[in-house]
Formats: C-alpha cells, structure tokens, sequence
C-alpha cells in the first residue's frame, strides 16, 4: 500500500460560493430589482498531499478557505473541480467508508449528546463505529491517561465546562482509532491546562508516525509546539507550504532584530546588517541578505556589550502577520473571497 | 505499542445503530420532571374531554353523529395518548435538524459512518416507542377506571395495532420533513408552528373529525395527518368497521411511501445544504 492510501491528496481542488449583492438589496422604490448573484473564490486550484506521518499546521486568515478545504477534505462539501483522496477514498462519494478512517472535531461544536453523560456518548459512538467492545474500553482507557476523563464522564454533557467538554470531543474523535486526524481549532476557549493536556494527546499522536493530522488553529504557540510542516492558504489559495523552519526564509527581508546595548553605543558599523533606527541603548538592526541570525548575534557580542537581542519577525506569528500583510497588499482587489 | 499509536483496522461489523433506538427515553429520565409535566397534561386533557363529552351528552342524547358517550370519551382518550406524547417529545432529545443546525453540530450527522437519514430513523423508532409505552400505560389505566372501553372484536384490536404502527410512520415522517426546512430556513419555528396546528385539527387529536362538515371531513381524511391518530382510533372505537379497514390501511401506507420518497429527496438536498451553515 503506499504512502498516499494512507494519507490525505487533494488535486486541483476549486470552490466557489455564491453570494448576493447586498447593494442591490430589495428596497420598496424598485420592488422588482432582482439581486444579483456572484460567485466567491473560496479555494483556487489548491494542491496538497499529507503524507501518513506526518502534522501539519493549516493556517490562514479568517476566510482565507481553510474550513472550506477542511470541509471538502472531510467530505462535507464537494469541490467544483479537482479531486480528493483520503486514505484512498473519495471522501464525499464514499463518506460513510471514509468516516471510519478520519476523527474530526470542530472548534466547540461538540458531538456529545448533550443529556447523557459523557461516558454513554462514547458508547453511543461505539455502537455507530461497531468497535469491538474490547477495543473501545482500551482506547477509552487510554485516552482517559492523557485526558482524564474518568473524572467527569459519568456527568451529563450539559453539566461540563467548556475545558471538560472539548476533551471528551477530542476523546469522541479518537475513539475509533483513525489514521487521519482533522481538528479545526480544538483548543479555542481553553485555558492554559487544558490546552497542555490537549497537546500531550497530540504530541503522542505525532510521534507514533502512524496519522495524517491536520491541525487548524490562529494559535500560533501550538502551531510552534506541534507542526513540524506548516501550510498557509489566503484567499483560497496555497502561499506556503513547507517546513515550520523554511517559513521565516518566506519574510527574510523583514526580519529585524531588536539589540539592546549595555550603554548607548557609538555610530554602528556591521558587516552583517545595517541599522534600521536607534534610540539611546536600543538599536533595531536588519540582517543583510545571505547573513542569518547567529552571525549577526557573533559579531555584535564580539565588539559591543549586549544586554538582550529580540529577533522580531521570525516568530511564527511575526512572519504570518507579515505573510498576510503582503498578500493583502499584493492583491487587494481579490479581497472578500468566501469559505472560512 | 500502545493503542493510540496503531490505528485501527476497518471494522468488521456493522454500525450497530439500533442502539440508538435507547437514545430519546434515556434523554428523557434525564429530564425526569418532564416525564411527570407529560403525565400531568394527558391527565387533565383526559379529565377535561371526559367533563366536556358527559356535559354534551346530556344534553343532546345517547349519540352524536353516530356515536355514543363511552365511543366519544374512548376516542378522545386514545387521541391525547396519542397526540400529546409525541407532541411533547418532539425536539425533547435536542437532536432536531433545527437544533443541530443552530448550534453547527448538524455536521457531525454527516461524518460518521451511519448516514444521517438512518441515525435520525433509529432515534425516531425510539421516540415512537417511547411514545407507545405512554400509550399502553394510558390504555391500561383508562381501561381499569372504565374510562375507555375494549375494542369490539379481536380482530379490530389487530387492525389498530398495523394502523398505529403506519400511523407512527406517518407521525414520524411528518416531523421530520418539517425539521429538514431548517436546512433552507435555517430556523424551522415558523413551519414547525404551522404543521402543529394542521396535526392538531386535521389529524382528529383535538376534535374527531366526524363532527366537522362533511367536505372538511372528507378532505382531512385523505390527507397524512389523519393517518395519525383518526384513523387508528376510529378503527379501535369500530367507528370504522374491520370489513371496510382495507382502504384506509392501504391510504396509510401509501403516505408511509409517498413521505418517505420526499424524505429521502429532502436528505440529498440537505446534505448539500450543508455548505452556507457555518464557518
């Protein structure tokens, strides 16, 4: 079997949404004014293959498409064009074989049934997945080590905190044991614990090298914590996709780093990078194309006394939000696409 | 390696869905004051239709088109067993289209390996059974206080059990057209408000619907509502003879496929619905 029957392939994939003009609403001076309809890019000629193995980051912004490909990739919607495969099935014509193969949760929707307690949710999806009750009570168990659910799934859904009830979600994904993990934003809303513990199962999930796990968050800490590959999509189409380490070559001549000298430093001359601005002991200096972060750091220790540099830009967040402001300004004009 | 690491192979049993048939009484005890709030308002509806028929009956005599007290008394307390259990339940479990879309669980029907259409039957065989036992207590309790008298023959007892069963189709399937709307309307009140009151009157629950003009008769008797509770209960009181039962059995089942077939378009239709809900 090869690597792909266990993974994710998406090929081609376009989906537009139709929208209506709002200018041309209906108003009572011209009754019989018809709206018109235009169509939203929501996802153009997106390709993309998860390999078994491997965690991916999704990011984008706010209707950048990231849950329209979520959706067409967990067969909720059907592309326009393109096609997909997971695990080597069509994912909308094939949906019921392929539920068995993916878990899914979806920001703080839950799957749980909210007037029964946690634990006969489990068993509900127990019975629809047919998992051999042997296997359901081992991977409950197992899951219940890194969640502790055992504390509170004997309480009705409707009775949980929000921290209590996306671990029993995230619980009701895995239960069936899917190779393909889809989890749109699983940790908005958590506090600081919960989220731990979320990364913990993931972190698990990760390292075994047996799932495809797609992971979209605007969390960029646990996008840093899990995601070895990042991919970001704007404005329905794919402007990066690679390494989480290749992201910051994307925005290098933006990188700047913040240098604070023990005493005002006299006129700065570097071989490496050149000075950006200054104010007193703190001076914001720019790498010089081809000069990475350790040399411009060696030669500034070695001529100043340096109390602190703070490499701005090259956290994943700084260079997201570079990446969309550029975006933004190289194609304002295909701003407003559809999806989310 | 521990279990989380392997994924599993693909099952080798089938989803064992009518599981899910426990899902609406479970939901209700847990909701145990419901059950009593449901007790308590077949109980006066029941004491109220019983003071209403014995007042009317003195004064227009031993019967009323056609029928006397203890036909007209035994009609309304199967009709509010019938109606008032299921009106009740309906929505009570929250796993309406309506509410799932609401709150965009809805997508989670649609990537499991049980389609949509079969979890929302299972769950309503449940609530159909559920309703059933509030049936069967009621009938029995009525029996015991002479409130409600026997079928007339053996015969006509199993011809309202096969009309109930298609009855509880019929129930079925019209609640479920109507909260598929939420997939067009999003919020399905405005059409979930009209189809209630068209099965109140038109099904017979509120008043039989002999006691209507003949052309409201005649064109309520055909449509699926009546199917619901006018039917099975006018065949249990013998207002409908076992001889003449074919017929309306035969209506009945043909509105069992004729709802199940628009059920079943609607479902498709749905499914593609389901891209402008949510981001």
């Amino acid at each position: 079997m090869s690597g792909t029957d266990h993974g994710i392939t998406v090929t081609g994939v376009t989906k537009t949404f139709r929208t209506w003009d709002t200018a041309d609403a209906w108003s009572i001076r011209r009754p019989l004014r018809r709206r018109r309809a235009r169509r939203a890019v929501a996802l153009a000629d997106v390709d993309l293959r998860i390999e078994r193995g491997e965690f991916i980051g999704l990011l984008g912004q706010n209707g950048a498409g990231k849950s329209t490909l979520i959706k067409i990739m967990t067969g909720l919607l059907l592309p326009e064009e393109g096609s997909v495969r997971v695990c080597g099935l069509d994912p909308y014509a094939d949906r019921e074989r392929n539920a068995h193969n993916m878990g899914v949760t979806f920001g703080q929707r839950t799957q749980m049934w909210w007037d029964l307690p946690a634990r006969d949710s489990f068993g509900i999806l127990r019975d629809i997945y047919g998992l051999p009750p042997t296997v359901w009570r081992d991977t409950l168990t197992q899951l219940d080590d890194v969640l502790a659910l055992s504390a509170f799934w004997d309480t009705p859904v409707r009775f949980l905190s929000l921290g209590q009830r996306v671990r029993c979600d995230l619980a009701a994904a895995l239960l069936h044991r899917p190779p393909v993990l889809f989890l749109d934003e699983p940790t908005i809303g958590l506090d600081v614990l919960v989220k731990d513990q979320v990364r913990e199962l993931l972190t698990r999930y990760a390292t075994t090298g047996d799932h495809a796990i797609v992971l979209t968050t605007h969390d960029m800490a646990e996008v840093e914590a899990l995601c070895r590959r990042i991919v970001v999509i704007d404005r329905g189409r794919i402007v990066h996709d690679g390494p989480r380490e290749a992201l910051a070559d994307v925005t290098d001549a933006e990188h700047t780093y913040l240098v604070e000298f023990e005493t005002p430093p006299p006129a700065l001359h570097l071989l490496t990078a050149d000075v950006v601005s200054g104010e007193g002991p703190t001076v914001r200096v720019r790498p010089r194309p081809g000069a990475d972060r350790a040399q411009v750091t060696a030669e500034l220790l070695a001529a100043h006394a340096v109390r602190s540099v703070v490499y701005e830009g090259t956290r994943a967040e700084d260079i997201l939000r570079t990446l969309y402001g550029r975006t933004a300004r190289q194609s304002p004009a295909a701003a407003g696409g559809g999806g989310g | 390696m521990s279990p989380l690491a392997r994924p599993a192979a693909p099952p080798d049993r089938a989803p064992r869905a009518h599981r899910l048939i426990t899902l609406v009484p479970r939901s209700e005890w847990a909701y145990r004051p419901r059950i009593a709030a449901t007790g308590f308002v077949i109980v006066t509806q029941v004491f109220l239709y019983v003071l209403l028929w014995r007042a009317l009956y003195r004064e227009s005599g031993d019967t009323v088109v056609g029928l006397d007290m203890s036909q007209a008394i035994t009609y309304s307390v199967l009709a509010t067993l019938m109606g008032t259990g299921r009106v009740i339940l309906e929505g009570a479990s929250q796993e309406t289209a309506q509410s799932k879309i609401r709150d965009g669980s809805v997508v989670f029907w649609f990537v499991r390996p049980l389609a949509a259409r079969r979890y929302c039957a299972w769950r309503g065989l449940g609530e159909s059974l559920y309703a059933t036992l509030w049936l069967l207590g009621g009938l029995t309790v009525g029996v015991l206080c002479s409130l409600v008298a026997l079928p007339p023959s053996w015969s006509a007892a199993a011809v309202t059990v096969v009309s109930y069963a298609l009855g509880q189709v019929v129930f079925y399937q019209i609640s479920l057209l109507v909260d598929l709307t939420s997939f067009w309307t999003i919020t399905s009140f405005g059409v979930n408000r009209l189809a209630a009151f068209a099965q109140l009157l038109l099904s017979g629950g509120l008043i039989p619907l002999w006691l209507f003009p003949d052309w409201f008769r005649s064109t309520a008797g055909h449509l699926p509502f009546a199917a619901t509770i006018n039917v099975p209960v006018s065949l249990y009181t013998g207002r409908i003879p076992v001889t003449a039962s074919a017929p309306y059995l035969a209506e009945q089942a043909l509105w069992c496929v004729l709802l199940a077939m628009l059920g079943r378009l609607m479902w498709r239709r749905a499914a593609r619905r389901l891209l402008v809900l949510g981001g």
